[in-house]
This record gives structure tokens, sequence and C-alpha cells, in this order.
């Protein structure tokens, strides 16, 4: 019996000098940043390691130089993320992905009409280079859709069909992309587009000034 | 409500293994996060050319390993090691001051 208190008693003793385990992405950052300790860091990237991989394979097209990218980001992160204060570690790490694969095709020089592309966008993003170090921007920011219900009809009805269509089914109705191809005879394929477009749009026609009134269909 | 994807819903949504608001799900956080729709279009590049994924990443979880095990070794061992010689030091400086003035001469 004293034994058994005893050992609970040591353990809730050392307890007090161990630092609580991160748990969550903002935590492993914090304390990475903090104290350096790479076996942290490693956790960390080992839970992403999969979608950094997909991430990188989409634009380099070739395993070896996928993985070799996969390690020479994990490189990277040892330094930037005790530079580094980052606040949505994901969409940074995803930024920080991106742009390496897009350097690195570039010095491979593809000129293939997809890297062509890539490249062009490769511009877009190094122009804005500041995002990577702080809070990545998504798509969305403030786009708050519940202030500008009005608006949002009002916005809506300037959309083409297409896009009104999807987007209303998508959003209001939780179809996925097949029902909507069911119901509407549209092409599959080109429900996603239909969809990003009319979501483009309708921040852009969102975040307008107010008095400027939306321009006719 | 959980807006975030993992490797795997991604792969089950690309099998065609979800349907309904499950899939809907995907969908939705697919248009929102540029991460995921990446990532998604990776993993169709990599079904092209007759690669698995987890085939791909568990030699990458290795190389990780061994490199995160590498840095430790020599950074966690350092402070162990002057933390010892510093216990060592004053063991030794206490024992001869004992020695020199707390033990009675015969």
């Amino acid at each position: 019996m004293a034994s058994i208190w005893h050992t609970n008693f040591m353990m809730q003793f050392f307890k007090r000098f161990r630092k609580p385990r991160p748990v969550t992405d903002a935590e492993f950052v914090i304390a990475y940043h903090d104290a350096g300790d790479l076996e942290l860091l490693g956790e960390l990237y080992e839970r992403h390691i999969d979608m950094v991989y997909a991430v990188c394979f989409k634009y380099l097209r070739n395993d070896e130089d996928s993985k070799d990218a996969v390690m020479a980001l994990f490189e990277q992160l040892i330094t930037d993320l005790r530079r580094h204060e980052v606040t949505n570690f994901k969409s940074w790490l995803h930024s920080v992905a991106r742009n390496h694969c897009l350097m690195h095709l570039r010095s491979r020089k593809l000129h293939d009409t997809d890297d062509v592309a890539a490249f062009a966008f490769a511009d877009d993003e190094t122009q804005s280079a500041a995002r990577l170090t702080t809070e990545y921007d998504t798509d969305e920011g403030d786009f708050d859709l519940e202030h500008n219900l009005t608006r949002l009809e009002e916005c809506l009805k300037t959309l083409p069909a297409e896009q009104r269509t999807c987007l209303d089914l998508f959003y209001f109705h939780e179809k996925t992309y097949a029902d909507i191809a069911d119901s509407t005879g549209y092409d599959p394929a080109r429900i996603r587009s239909y969809l990003q477009n009319g979501r483009r749009q309708l921040k852009r026609c969102l975040t307008a000034p107010t008095t400027a009134t939306p321009p006719k269909p | 409500m959980n807006d975030q994807l993992t490797i795997d819903d991604l792969r089950a949504y690309q099998n065609g293994l979800l349907t309904g608001a499950a899939r809907h799900r995907v969908e939705r956080l697919l248009l929102e996060n540029p991460l995921y729709a990446d990532a998604l279009d990776g993993l169709e590049a990599l079904h092209r050319t007759g690669d698995a994924l987890p085939a791909q990443t568990a030699s990458l979880r290795k190389a990780l390993h061994k490199r995160v095990r590498q840095s430790a070794t020599r950074q966690r061992l350092m402070p162990l090691w002057t933390t010892a010689l510093i216990a060592c030091i004053l063991l030794v400086l206490a024992v001869a001051v004992y020695l020199i003035f707390f033990v009675p001469k015969s």
C-alpha cells in the first residue's frame, strides 16, 4: 500500500517538471519555435508528409524529385519555423511547398504547357512573398456570407445561369458534383470550374464598395 | 464542424468510396482550401503513373526519422554531459572540503 502511494507521489512530483506534450499543429509550432527540438518538428511534419508529397507530385510529376523536395522542405522548415511565427501551419506549409516546387520546375526549365502555366502562377506568388511568413490568406479571408445576405441575393442574380445553378445546388441543397450533373445535365468535369468561378465572382461582388450597383447580366 | 481533411479522406474521395454528405463535405473543402485541391491533383497524377501513395511515403517517413535522430543525439547528449561533469566536480569538491576541514585529526 505504502509503495503504491509512494509511486503515485513520485509520478505527481515528476509531472510538475515535465512539459505538456503539444497536441495541435499550432502547439507543435510554438513548442518548436521556442525550444528548437527537432523531434517535435519531425512529429509535426510526419502528420502532413503524405499531403506534402502529393502536392509536390502534382507539380514535379516524378517520384524521385518529389521525395527530394519533401526532404528539402523539412530542412527549410528547420530554419524558417525558428525564425518566423507561423499562425496557420497547414496553409503556410502548402504555400512553402508549392513555391519550392515551382522554383524547382523553373530551374529545370521545362517548357511544356502545364509548366508554363505554373511559372506564370509562380510569378504571381513570389510577388506576395510576405504572405509566406505570416498567416496565409486563404481564398475566403473575411468573406462573411451571413452579414451580406441581401447583397448576396443581388450578386447571385448577376452570375451566369450555370454558375448560379451550381452554387445554389451545392451550397443551399448540399448536392455533390455528381448529383448536380445528374439533375442539370451539365458536363461533370465543368461543375468544379462553375463553382470556383461563381465563388470568385460572388466574392468580388460582395467585397466591392456598396454604392456601386452590380452590373446587369 | 470539422473543416480539416486528411489524406485518407482525399483517397477515399478519389476512389469513389464516399457518398452523400461525406462526399459533399470533401467537395466543399476542396473548393475552400487550395492545399486539398493540390493534394488531390497530386494523388490523381500519382494514380495515373500506377504508384501507390503509402509505398512512396513509407520510405520518406524512414528518411525523416533518420534525419531527426541524427541531430537529436548530437544536440541532446551535450547538456547531459555538461550536467554530469558539473555534478562530478561538485561532488569531488564537497568530499575534499569534508576530508580537509571536518574529519577529526587523530
